[in-house]
């Protein structure tokens, strides 16, 4: 890929031929115009200065008018033809440049030979000159030389109206055409380098502009992007808004219904046989599922939102998880599982919200039991303070995870192929909010597990007091 | 290949055309007129008075041709160089069926306006034939005694102001300068019809 200031000599070159191109066409168009007035000119000339020849008492029209129009058509039309068709090629310069040198020698003739007429064939080198090109000032300086050389040297009288002429006399006619020449051509290529400036002061605001172009598209870009996510975002507040107030709505009707299988269970309201109390019950479970979902769906439109509030305290760990083993105690032993401690000594003391930390306890307890038919759970601490936290592990001897599952555990409404295949189910958002919950701690949860193994689920607290309780 | 064939065959048409008409051009523009039986001493029938101490010159003019005008002025360089020593006479022929009008041109009142030069209406180009001119714009020099010194044309050709032979050799015979040639060609309108026919064909060269 040429770099910048190749690419701009690139495109200097190409706007200068497209420059050139140009002033080529509008000359070859002016030159048009202006050999068909000069054949009009001509003939009008040539009818004003010479119309008859006169034999006697006889007259006719005289040959200068002929000439003018045959001879001057001759010389003109081709020129004429290929300004028109072959507009901007060299040739039709150069013909253009032949064509004018030879229409000055007729219209000399045709004015009989007037001085003042041989002037045109200055005006036509100054004219030639509008091309740009010195090479077509050239051409038309060999056509005159090469007529006067030898029209000078085999026949002076034609040209000189002597007899003999000096051989070199051709040469004094030459020398004046060669003196405008020199001034026609130095303005040529003078020309030439002007247009050259001005294609390289082109090409390099081409390039600025380009850059400037790119700098406002990428600028544009960004807007839309922050536009798409400003719009996005909008979207997912309405989300979050919808949830949260779907939930809100969900909880009344749900604690009535609730409420009334309580009653009708404890026969507040009349007897009920044992059929109706299993059906009783497991609507009842239902009902308790659909509560958990409800409240997990709450706790992560708030998290996600940023508005759960957090209350940071700086306390002892063990006291709460020995709080949440003790309530949980009757759930595992109505399962036939143990549930026990083993606290590492020294643990410090340390910032937590304690409402989150036994929420985040439970959730990792209760899935535990989820899939522990035999054995139990201990909940460990270990005091890692040279690295700045403390570790619990919620170990069980279920039936393990298999490796593949594993990144998909703590994603939001994921479920692994055995908790699908577990009764008592769940809401897939557990441990999606006991990620976050421990996130908002400043500290971080992983599990480690092999199918049949059990299960240990870790997580790290930050021992460094909070400075901020948000 | 066709293309480039085509391009050449017109560039070739071209050139022998303008080449032609050039050629076609140059041939009538030098072609001499008839000389006829030219006067070598001052003709005694003429109805011209010439001065005794002066140069005499002649020219005939047919009074429509426009290649003459060229000649008219070489005429006034004449008379304007030689310093009075020539006394100039213009034969304006009107030939039968025409009027005095048909006389009375540019030319002639160019003629009338030169010092020193005389304009006569020569009815039935009478006088011309007596100096044997057959041919407008053909110029008749003769010295104080009589005796014919140049005849020619006084333009470089037919129709062509500027230098010229004939004019130069002129000015240096009125005044006694040494002259390689004595008749020039002379280019211009026939001044009667059988002169195409009634005179021998001689050129001078």
């Amino acid at each position: 890929m040429p770099d910048s200031r190749e690419k701009i000599d690139i495109r200097t070159n190409e706007l200068l031929l497209l420059a050139q191109e140009d002033v080529y066409r509008s000359t070859d168009r002016m030159f048009v115009k202006l050999m068909i007035f000069q054949w009009v000119f001509g003939i009008f000339i040539a009818w004003i200065v010479s119309p008859k020849a006169w034999v006697g008492a006889i007259s006719s029209i005289h040959i200068h008018v002929w000439a003018a129009i045959f001879l001057g058509g001759a010389i003109l039309l081709l020129p004429i033809l290929l300004g028109i068709f072959k507009s901007g090629r060299t040739y039709t310069r150069h013909l253009i440049a032949v064509a004018q040198m030879l229409y000055c020698g007729l219209l000399i003739h045709l004015t009989e030979g007037r001085i003042e007429t041989h002037f045109q064939i200055f005006g036509c080198l100054a004219f030639l000159s509008f091309y740009r090109d010195w090479r077509v000032l050239i051409t038309a300086t060999v056509v005159t030389t090469l007529d006067h050389w030898l029209r000078g040297t085999y026949w002076p009288l034609s040209i000189f109206g002597v007899l003999t002429a000096s051989p070199y006399r051709w040469m004094e006619h030459a020398g004046w055409v060669i003196f405008e020449d020199i001034i026609l051509i130095r303005t040529c290529i003078r020309g030439f380098f002007e247009m050259k400036k001005i294609a390289q002061d082109k090409a390099e605001l081409e390039s600025t502009y380009q850059q400037l172009r790119k700098a406002m598209d990428d600028v544009q870009s960004t807007n839309a992007q922050l536009v798409q996510s400003e719009k996005m975002k909008a979207l997912y507040e309405m989300q979050k808004e919808f949830t949260s107030m779907v939930s809100h709505e969900l909880r009344t009707p749900l604690a009535s219904i609730k409420m009334a299988i309580d009653l009708i269970t404890q026969e507040v309201a009349g007897g009920i046989n044992s059929e109706q109390k299993d059906i009783l019950n497991r609507a009842k479970q239902e009902s308790d599922r659909l509560k958990r979902l409800i409240d997990d769906i709450l706790d992560l439109t708030k998290i996600e939102a940023g508005k759960m509030q957090m209350n940071f305290l700086r306390d002892d760990i063990h006291r709460v998880i020995s709080q949440v083993v003790e309530a949980q105690k009757d759930v595992a032993q109505s399962r036939g599982l143990y549930l026990k401690t083993e606290f590492g000594p020294k643990v410090p003391f340390i910032d937590f919200d304690s409402d989150r930390m036994v929420q985040v306890l439970n959730n990792l307890i209760n899935n535990a039991f989820k899939f522990t038919k035999r054995g139990g759970v201990v909940i460990k601490t270990q005091d890692k303070s040279l690295e700045g936290h403390v570790l619990i592990s919620v170990i069980d001897t279920g039936k393990g995870i298999a490796e593949k599952d594993l990144p998909k555990l703590f994603q939001k409404f994921q479920q692994i192929e055995s908790a699908q295949e577990n009764e008592e189910g769940g809401t897939g958002l557990g441990l999606a909010i006991s990620k976050e919950i421990i996130a908002r701690h400043g500290g971080k949860i992983w599990v480690e597990s092999k199918l049949g193994e059990g299960a240990t689920f870790n997580f790290i607290l930050p021992i460094q007091e909070r400075r901020v309780v948000s | 290949m066709l293309r480039n064939i085509c391009i050449a065959l017109i560039g070739i048409v071209w050139v022998l055309s303008v080449g032609f008409g050039i050629s076609k051009l140059y041939n009538y523009e030098y072609k001499s007129g008839p000389v006829g039986h030219v006067a070598k001493q001052w003709p005694s029938g003429s109805i011209i008075q010439p001065h005794k101490n002066l140069f005499q010159l002649v020219m005939v003019v047919h009074p429509q041709c426009p290649c003459t005008r060229a000649t008219i002025g070489e005429l006034e360089l004449i008379m304007a160089k030689s310093q009075g020593q020539v006394e100039a006479t213009v034969l304006f022929i009107k030939l039968r069926g025409f009027d005095q009008q048909w006389v009375k041109t540019d030319l002639y009142t160019a003629v009338r306006r030169i010092p020193g030069v005389n304009a006569i209406i020569d009815v039935g180009g009478a006088e011309a034939r007596v100096f044997g001119g057959t041919t407008s714009g053909q110029t008749f020099l003769y010295n104080a005694q009589g005796q014919l010194v140049f005849m020619g044309g006084i333009t470089a050709s037919r129709g062509h102001s500027g230098d010229n032979v004939g004019r130069s050799t002129i000015v240096a015979l009125i005044n006694n300068q040494p002259v390689s040639v004595h008749s020039t060609p002379f280019f211009g309108c026939p001044l009667m019809n059988e002169t195409r026919v009634g005179i021998a064909q001689k050129r001078i060269l």
